[in-house]
């Protein structure tokens, strides 16, 4: 008996999560593709020209993380609701196996959920509206050098709130956002103690953690910030937190109590 | 089976639920947990199924700490809680996602218990009643033929002729292996069907005895006066007294399992201690 992890058993706790959630995944599915249809044909009917793919770059890259952010709150509810959690937890699978499921759901299926709908809504709005013949809409490219940078902020994010929907019991968003911006708040406090006790410098802003340090020496003001072999060194270390606190969630849900 | 050694839990410090509790629960019996509101009875459910963890102590199932919550402990333990979830699934469909979880499963059980239980397999259960959708869990918790079977509240919702089959079912399906734990406030729901009386008061299980252990050093009667008798707790009603005398004569009365809760929940010392001591009348 494995206890730890079964490739049988979690295909059928999978098929499981699959059946008594498909219907609200649907509805979920359906809302975004709404909200992306609405919101891109009220900007579509506003601009004269056919947006750029760096307008259409950001408008994915917000969405993704407000909707990305709203769909991991919700894939734990039944671990914290009463009259769901007693089955969930007393259900024949090991916690990571569960775990899993959540995971799998919330990261690569809604990754690629949301990507194909954000495609076919703007290119379908894209060949809908007649624009001007002196242009021509291009739709944006997954594939540019910002992408791992977004995946990472996307990781992060996730595994923040993949914890808040295994540590509140309701009102997973709402709780998980508050947490977060005391948090962040409060780092980005000690940060620039921190940093003013190291560097020994007039720091004039709110440092932010992997930002830029911005001070003054004399009349002149500096902004610094990691770049090259650096940067790359700050993308690995926001991976590792993320892994860290995926980590802790899966364990926050091994000790779960109802 | 079950071994509880030595519980300490608390929800608030300062307010103890169990104090140094200990019980040990084996197969072939069906566990009857009584306690008032409050007493800590789903607590203790809680506890033996891993679902809350105790301050200090242990709870073992099958040999196993169930604070672990090991596959091999759950696969082999079904918890029935009192407020039940039935997902937007048919019965069949629900037992055939489930099922796999449970080695010992029998799906022709699961269907001649919710042929019992009058409930339609083919209807989405979020379109029963609520009656309804306990009775499914019922029938699978049944069905999965685990050796600890946990029930908590499980009549609360049943209807009349529902909690009468589910007494035939529960008496029907209990074997040598099984271990069946009830928990309930409703005395009168179970009091045919329990053969171990389990009473949580003040922190503590303060009965443990089986049925024909009770009826063998307790009378339970309806008396016009008790004067003369040992009477160990009574109660007045309109017909006269309800007591609990201490069977000196040998003579075999009826369990009045509600008089008997009443009596030790009430702080009846001298019904506890005749109950512990070991001088059964032969």
């Amino acid at each position: 008996m494995n206890n730890f992890f079964n490739l049988k058993r979690f295909c059928r706790l999978f098929v499981k999560h699959t059946v008594e959630h498909y219907r609200t995944y649907l509805m979920s599915i359906a809302v975004l593709t709404g909200v992306i249809l609405l919101g891109g044909s009220f900007l579509f009917f506003i601009v004269l020209e056919p947006p750029d793919t760096g307008f259409q770059m950001a408008a994915f890259v917000i969405l993704m993380l407000i909707a990305g952010c709203i769909f991991t709150s919700t894939v734990f509810a039944d671990f914290g609701e009463k009259n769901k959690s007693i089955p969930a937890l007393t259900l024949p699978a090991t916690a990571f196996e569960k775990f899993l499921v959540g995971w799998i759901y919330s990261y690569p299926i809604f990754l690629l959920v949301y990507t194909t709908i954000f495609y076919l809504a703007l290119g379908a709005l894209g060949i809908t509206k007649h624009w001007d013949p002196k242009h021509h809409f291009v739709l944006f490219s997954l594939f540019q050098g910002e992408m791992p940078v977004l995946l990472v902020l996307f990781s992060i994010l996730h595994a923040i709130t993949i914890f808040g929907a295994i540590f509140f019991k309701n009102m997973h968003f709402i709780k998980t956002g508050f947490a977060f911006f005391i948090s962040y708040s409060v780092l980005m406090i000690c940060n620039t103690i921190f940093l003013k006790v190291i560097t020994g410098l007039g720091i004039i802003k709110l440092a932010m953690p992997f930002g830029f340090l911005n001070f003054d020496v004399g009349p002149k003001y500096y902004s610094l910030s990691a770049d090259g072999p650096d940067s790359l060194m700050v993308i690995i270390t926001m991976m590792l937190v993320s892994v860290l606190i995926w980590t802790a969630a899966y364990f926050k849900l091994k000790e779960k109590q109802v | 089976m079950i071994q509880i050694k030595n519980l300490d839990f608390w929800y608030k410090k300062g307010k103890p639920v169990f104090k140094n509790l200990s019980l040990s629960l084996n197969p072939g019996h069906i566990y009857g947990l009584l306690g008032k509101n409050g007493a800590g009875k789903s607590t203790l459910l809680k506890s033996i199924s891993g679902l809350a963890f105790p301050v200090s102590g242990k709870c073992l199932v099958n040999g196993m700490d169930s604070n672990r919550r090991m596959v091999s402990m759950l696969e082999d333990m079904f918890f029935i809680p009192e407020d039940i979830y039935a997902p937007a699934l048919t019965p069949g469909q629900f037992a055939r996602n489930t099922a796999g979880f449970y080695p010992k499963f029998s799906l022709t059980d699961f269907y001649a218990n919710l042929k019992i239980l009058d409930v339609d397999p083919e209807l989405a259960m979020s379109s029963q009643s609520y009656g309804q959708q306990k009775k499914v869990i019922i029938a699978f918790g049944l069905a999965t033929n685990t050796s600890v079977l946990i029930m908590d509240e499980p009549t609360n919702g049943l209807d009349i002729p529902s909690k009468v089959q589910f007494r035939k079912l529960i008496a029907s399906m209990l074997n040598a292996e099984r271990c069946v734990i009830i928990s309930t406030h409703q005395v009168r729901d179970l009091d045919s069907l329990i053969d171990i009386i389990l009473i949580l008061d003040n922190h503590q299980i303060v009965v443990n005895s089986p049925v024909e252990e009770v009826t063998d050093k307790l009378i339970f009667g309806l008396f016009d006066t008790t004067s003369g008798m040992k009477v160990l707790y009574e109660e007045e009603t309109m017909r006269g007294k309800h007591a609990i005398i201490h069977n000196t004569t040998g003579k075999y009365s009826k369990m009045d399992l509600e008089l008997l809760f009443n009596g030790v929940t009430n702080g009846n010392m001298q019904l506890v201690e005749t109950l512990k001591t070991g001088d059964r009348h032969e």
